[in-house]
């Protein structure tokens, strides 16, 4: 997957997560939590959804790197390459 | 071998179902009975479909936030899929009082303000107190419940106002019962502080709302989405016993003699319940004693031209609110009660039905001890009283009788034995145990409590229930 690849199929599953009806438009380098309003819960959701529908397990430890679209797609990329 | 088997296909079994199968866990979700829903299922009368046990869904949000709309993210919702309709205003009214509250807070605060002007600022200081309450703790569950009575002692002086403000929180979730070998007592009614604080934030600091479809449509959306993400439903599937190998439950006995292993199990049968499946017993105080009666009237107008504009009224006959049947009312208690009219929420007209239930407290044991000959006539004697009691609350149903068996109020009122059927909680009990389980866990590791015995309340609570339990216990990397 390329890296647009990689941020289009991360805000598919963040919309889905949402309950948003398209899209969302985000700030690549700011939090997700803040700019969508997201909670732990919602987080896990995104862990969960990556592993179902790309399976790519993201251990806890990695969480952190979640946090904004950009650190998340830099992290999935260097998953995905190794 | 299943990953998990749920036990009830009420609200927070079909939530938790739903959430695991969604991530690819092999679900059997098994129901007793032949209809999903539990405690919120359906039933016909007249020819009208009615939904049981339902006075409203609670935490509704009107600008759409708070725990209902995260319920909907986690179950993959929109908010518009639950179809609801705000409340038109409830009641609490009392010989001496009367306070109205809507779905915004801040009228309840100025009713308050308004009859007990001299409270006022008590109030505020309790309200700001139910609000930095984290009720929602689910790492403890203290083994000391706080006195909900003695917090509200604590900060409102007038004893009519404390009153006021117990009676529909406890009518709406208390589940009655021993608490530490502390007796319950009907005169001077108490519960647990956290549960409390739970109940009020379900019907005050957020609100009550109605789906248009009644639950029926719900359930079935639940289940068959289920369904399509993999999951095997199957009613008319009773648990007979939960067996145990070294402390972990490895597979439950169905009554019909088929058995099922699985990694983990849920139940949402209740505490006691549950503890019963495994062989275990439980302290006599920790079944919960809250039982009611439930009357239907079927109007041929609205409520409101009948005498009632409330959504909800909670009454007490004396000023002083008692909680559970008076001696020589074991069979329904009327000094207090509920009167829910569902066709006062701003429903679509075509799905506004004149439903009128009314609720009273009853004592499991009076109506176990009924002979079956003498059960359906004391089922009429009941009606018959709340006819009275509406008549009394300046509902008029008077015309009604001259209509042919369509409208009027059903002599098949709704018993603690009818409750025990549906919901398998013992003696009926309305709101489960008094001992809740905030993290699910029970005697064995792999065994988890969801719905009324977690803690959590009312229909949207319990759906959290079930999606809270699964997330801990299975998706975010509990039991396997």
């Amino acid at each position: 997957m390329t890296n647009a690849e990689i941020r289009q199929a991360v805000l598919a599953i963040i919309q889905d997560v949402a309950g948003l009806d398209e899209l969302p438009e985000v700030k690549g380098d700011q939090p997700l939590r803040e700019q969508l309003n997201l909670d732990s819960m919602d987080f896990l959701d995104i862990v969960m959804e990556l592993r179902k529908r790309h399976r790519i397990e993201v251990p806890e430890a990695d969480y952190p790197q979640l946090a904004s679209l950009d650190s998340t797609v830099n992290y999935l990329a260097g998953v995905l390459g190794k | 071998m299943l990953d998990a088997l749920i036990i009830g296909a009420g609200p927070s079994g079909l939530a938790a179902a739903l959430r695991l199968a969604h991530f690819g866990k092999k679900v059997l979700l098994a129901e007793a009975h032949s209809r999903l829903g539990g405690l919120n299922s359906w039933h016909q009368v007249a020819g009208v479909e009615i939904s049981s046990g339902l006075h409203a869904f609670t935490n509704y949000w009107p600008e759409g936030g708070g725990v209902l709309a995260r319920l909907c993210r986690q179950l993959r919702l929109k908010p518009a899929d639950l179809d609801l309709y705000p409340q038109s205003q409830s009641s609490i009214r009392f010989p001496s009082a009367t306070l109205v509250f809507d779905n915004h807070p801040e009228r309840l605060r100025s009713e308050v303000a308004r009859v007990f002007p001299g409270e006022i600022d008590q109030f505020d200081r309790f309200r700001q107190l139910l609000r930095d309450t984290d009720e929602g703790v689910v790492e403890v569950s203290p083994t000391r419940p706080l006195s909900a009575r003695a917090v509200l002692e604590n900060h409102i002086r007038n004893p009519l106002l404390r009153d006021m403000l117990l009676c529909p929180v406890m009518f709406y979730g208390n589940p009655g019962g021993l608490e530490d070998g502390r007796p319950f007592y009907r005169e001077e009614p108490d519960m647990d502080w956290l549960l409390f604080c739970v109940v009020w934030k379900c019907l005050f600091e957020t609100g009550l709302a109605c789906p248009a479809g009644g639950m029926r449509s719900l359930w079935e959306k639940l289940a068959n989405r289920f369904q399509a993400e993999g999951g095997e439903l199957r009613l008319g599937l009773g648990v007979e016993r939960l067996c145990q190998v070294d402390g972990q439950v490895t597979e439950a006995q169905f009554t019909n003699g088929e058995r099922y292993s699985a990694r983990c199990f849920f139940s949402s049968a209740g505490r006691v319940e549950t503890a019963a499946l495994l062989g275990l017993t439980t302290p006599e105080g920790e079944t919960g004693t809250t039982s009611i009666v439930e009357g239907l009237a079927l109007l041929d107008r609205a409520a409101a031209q009948a005498g009632l504009s409330d959504t909800a009224l909670f009454y007490s006959r004396q000023d002083r609110f008692a909680f559970g049947p008076a001696a020589g009312e074991e069979l329904a208690d009327r000094q207090a009660g509920v009167v829910c009219a569902l066709g006062n929420y701003a429903l679509p007209e075509e799905s506004r039905r004149h439903i009128v239930k009314i609720s009273q407290l009853a004592d499991y044991p009076a109506w176990r001890s009924l002979s079956p000959e003498s059960y359906p006539a004391a089922k009429q004697r009941v009606a018959a009283g709340m006819r009275e009691d509406l008549a009394q609350l300046g509902v008029d149903l008077a015309p009604l009788r001259e209509r042919d068996g369509k409208f009027g109020v059903f002599d098949d009122v709704f018993t603690p034995l009818t409750l025990e059927r549906f919901t398998r909680h013992r003696k009926g009990a309305l709101y489960g145990s008094p001992r809740k389980s905030r993290n699910g866990a029970t005697a064995c590791p792999n065994l988890f409590l969801i719905g009324a015995d977690q803690g959590f309340h009312g229909i949207v609570g319990a759906m959290l229930s079930g999606v809270a339990m699964a997330n801990r216990h299975v998706l975010a990397g509990g039991a396997f």
